[in-house]
C-alpha cells in the first residue's frame, strides 16, 4: 500500500477531477495515485504531505519516488524549456507560418533541428505538437462565434444607455485593469490626501471606485470606505494596504505577499480574489479563490487559512474566529457583484433571474455546466449572458423579453 | 452583431498607435473569446480567470510588436496559446511545490544505496516507451485525462501504466540494491 501510495508522489501522482471544489484526499492507494499534486489546491497537497509525513514507510518510499522522478526530469524537462518554441514549431508545422513574426521564423529556423532530432527520441513531443494543433483550431473555433454582442464602437457607446435613460455601468472585469496599466499614472480620481509618503483614497457612503494597481490587481472600494498605503514607485504594486469599511481584492499572483490590514486584523494573500468588510466592531473576511491566512493584526503569526468559498471574523483583542462556509453569490451582495467560482448554470440563471426580474432560462443540457467569473450587479443582464455563453460555446436567445441559454447548432 | 474583422483591424491598429481607449475596447473584444479558450482547454476552473488576465497583460504589453492590424487573430491565438503552455510548466515547478518536496526529502531518513542510484539511468532504460512517453507528458504538465486522449487510451489504462511503470522501475532497484549489498558483503 505505501508502493502504491508513493507511486503518486514519485511521478508528481496521477490525477484529479476536473472540478474547481477541494479533493478529498483518500487512503485508498489507487484514488492517491489518482490525485494529481501538480493540479491540487495548496491545502489538498498539504493533507496528502501530512498524511506521507506521518508515516515513516511513506515518507521514505517518497523521498526514494521523489528521486526517480527527478531523474526522468533530468532528461526531458530541458528539452522542452523554451515553450513558446514548441509552440511557433507546431504552428509552422502545421502550414501557419503566417502566422510567425520575421523574430519569431528566425528564433524557429535557428532550433528546428534541435527540436525534430528531440521529436525523433521522444513520442511525447510530438503528442505535444499535434495537441498544440488542436489548441489552434479549438480557438479558430471559438474566434468568430464568441463576440459578444458587440457592435460598432459608435453604436455600443449608444447602446450603453439603458432604457430608462441611465448609462450603463461597464462590466468590471479584471479587463479593465489591464486596460488601465497604460494609463495608470494619471488615473487617481479620487484622492483624497497625499503625504509625502502616504495615499489616501476615500469613497463616501453608496458609492463604488474601482482602483487599478500596475501589476493588474484591482481594489473595488465600497463606500464608505478608504484605503490607504505608502506611496511607492508608480512603476511596483504596493505591498500592504490599510482598509477602513468595504472592498473586494483581485490581486495577481506574484512573487511577495500582498497584505491588507484593518484595525483588528491582518490577510495576508499570494494572488487571490477576496472580501474584506472592517468596522468598529470586527473585520470579516470572505475569500473566493486563491489562498489567504488571516490574523489578529497583532499577531501575524497566529493566522487561520482560508479555501475559497470560506469566511471568517476577526473582532477586536479576539483570535480569528472558526472557519465557515459561505455561499459566494450572497457573500458579495454588498460589494454590488455576482461572484461566480464553480457556479451551474442553473444557478447563476436563478440570480440573474431574481437580481434583474427577467426570465432567464437555459437548455437542460447546460444546466450542470459550471462558469466562475465576476460580474457587476449594475450590469446589463445581456451582457453577462453573453460572456457566460461566451464561456460555453453557446448562445443567447432573446424571445420576447425571456433570455435563454442554449447550445449552437452547428 | 459581432465586430466585423474590418473593425477588429481598426481597433487594432489604433491600439498599435497607443490609442488606450482603443486598445480597451480590443481588450474586451477579445477577453470572453481567450476565456472561452482556456475554459475549452483546462475546464472552468478558478485558474482561468489568472490565465485570461495574463493573456491580456500580454498581449496589452506586445500590442506594438504587431506589424499588421489584419494579423490580428493570429497575434491573438499566440498570446492564449503562450499562455496556456506557460499554465502547463507552472503545474510542477510552481515554488511551493519545489519547496513542500524538498521538505519531504528532508523529513525522510536517509536510506536510499547510493549503488542503486548510479544504476537508475539503467533502470530508467528499462521503461517501456509507452510508459516513458505518459511519464513524459505528465511531467510536461498534462493531466491524465488529457495524456488519455492525446495517446488514444483511457484513463484509466494510462494510470495503470503508469503505475506498473514504477512497480517495474522499483523492483529493479530493489535487485539491484540486493545485488549492490551483496558486492559489499563479498557473496559475489
Amino acid at each position: 500500500m505505501p508502493l502504491h501510495f508513493c507511486a503518486t508522489v514519485t511521478f508528481g501522482s496521477v490525477l484529479t477531477a476536473l472540478s474547481d471544489t477541494p479533493q478529498k484526499v483518500m487512503r485508498d492507494p489507487l484514488n492517491i495515485l489518482t490525485n494529481d499534486i501538480g493540479w491540487m489546491t495548496a491545502r489538498e497537497r498539504r493533507r496528502l504531505y501530512d498524511e506521507i509525513s506521518g508515516d515513516h514507510v511513506q515518507l521514505r518510499e517518497s523521498a526514494r519516488l521523489l528521486f526517480v522522478r527527478d531523474a526522468v526530469r533530468a532528461e526531458w524537462l530541458p528539452l522542452v524549456e523554451d515553450r513558446e518554441l514548441i509552440v511557433l514549431f507546431a504552428l509552422d508545422s502545421s502550414g501557419q507560418s503566417e502566422l510567425l513574426t520575421d523574430e519569431e521564423r528566425s528564433r524557429l529556423d535557428d532550433r528546428r533541428h534541435y527540436l525534430v532530432e528531440a521529436m525523433s527520441e521522444h513520442p511525447a513531443l510530438n503528442d505535444i505538437v499535434e495537441r498544440i494543433v488542436e489548441d489552434a483550431r479549438e480557438f479558430e473555433r471559438l474566434w468568430p462565434r464568441t463576440s459578444p454582442g458587440s457592435a460598432p464602437r459608435e453604436d455600443r457607446r449608444e447602446a450603453r444607455r439603458g432604457r430608462d435613460g441611465r448609462a450603463m455601468a461597464r462590466t468590471a472585469w479584471r479587463l479593465t485593469a489591464v486596460a488601465a496599466i497604460a494609463v495608470f499614472a494619471s488615473v487617481m480620481i479620487f484622492v483624497t490626501q497625499r503625504e509625502a509618503s502616504r495615499v489616501t483614497l476615500a469613497v463616501d457612503e453608496g458609492q463604488i471606485r474601482q482602483v487599478n494597481l500596475i501589476d493588474g490587481s484591482s481594489i473595488r472600494l465600497v463606500g464608505p470606505a478608504s484605503l490607504s498605503y505608502r506611496s511607492i514607485d508608480v512603476q511596483e504594486r504596493p505591498g500592504r494596504v490599510s482598509l477602513e469599511g468595504g472592498a473586494y481584492f483581485d490581486v495577481v499572483s506574484g512573487s511577495d505577499p500582498f497584505v491588507v490590514e484593518t484595525r483588528d486584523a491582518r490577510v495576508a494573500v499570494l494572488g487571490t480574489n477576496f472580501g474584506v468588510r472592517a468596522d468598529d466592531r470586527e473585520t470579516t473576511v470572505i475569500l473566493a479563490s486563491g489562498m489567504l491566512a488571516v490574523s489578529r493584526r497583532d499577531r501575524p503569526s497566529e493566522g487561520v487559512e482560508l479555501g475559497p468559498g470560506e469566511s471568517c471574523t476577526v473582532r477586536a483583542g479576539a483570535a480569528p474566529s472558526r472557519v465557515t462556509p459561505v455561499d459566494l453569490v450572497d457573500a458579495f451582495a454588498w460589494a454590488e457583484l455576482f461572484v461566480f467560482r464553480g457556479t451551474s448554470i442553473a444557478e447563476i440563471a436563478d440570480n440573474l433571474s431574481q437580481h434583474y426580474d427577467v426570465v432567464v432560462e437555459f437548455e437542460p443540457a447546460l444546466a450542470d455546466q459550471k462558469i466562475s467569473g465576476t460580474f457587476e450587479r449594475s450590469g446589463d443582464v445581456r451582457e453577462i449572458l453573453g460572456v457566460v455563453a461566451s464561456s460555453l460555446g453557446a448562445q443567447v436567445v432573446d424571445s420576447e423579453g425571456r433570455l435563454r441559454l442554449t447550445s449552437i447548432s452547428d | 452583431m459581432p465586430l466585423q474583422s474590418e473593425q477588429i483591424t481598426a481597433l487594432a491598429e489604433q491600439a498599435m498607435s497607443g490609442d488606450a481607449q482603443a486598445l480597451c475596447e480590443l481588450l474586451e473584444w477579445l477577453e470572453p473569446v481567450h476565456r472561452g479558450f482556456f475554459v475549452k482547454r483546462i475546464g472552468p476552473r478558478s485558474e482561468v480567470d489568472d490565465l485570461v488576465q495574463n493573456s491580456m497583460i500580454r498581449v496589452s504589453q506586445s500590442i506594438s510588436d504587431l506589424r499588421e492590424p489584419s494579423r490580428f487573430r493570429g497575434f491573438a491565438l499566440k498570446a492564449a496559446l503562450f499562455e496556456l503552455h506557460d499554465f502547463y510548466r507552472g503545474r510542477y515547478s510552481a515554488k511551493e511545490i519545489v519547496d513542500e518536496e524538498a521538505g519531504l526529502r528532508e523529513r525522510a531518513p536517509a536510506s536510499f544505496d547510493e549503488a542503486a542510484a548510479l544504476d537508475l539511468e539503467r533502470a530508467l532504460a528499462e521503461l517501456s516507451p509507452h510508459a516513458r512517453r505518459i511519464i513524459e507528458l505528465r511531467e510536461y504538465g498534462y493531466r491524465y485525462a488529457e495524456i488519455a486522449a492525446m495517446v488514444d487510451s483511457t484513463e484509466a489504462a494510462v494510470k495503470m501504466q503508469v503505475r506498473r511503470a514504477f512497480e517495474k522501475l522499483r523492483e529493479i532497484l530493489v535487485c539491484l540494491c540486493i545485488f549492490a549489498l551483496l558486492l559489499l558483503l563479498g557473496r559475489f
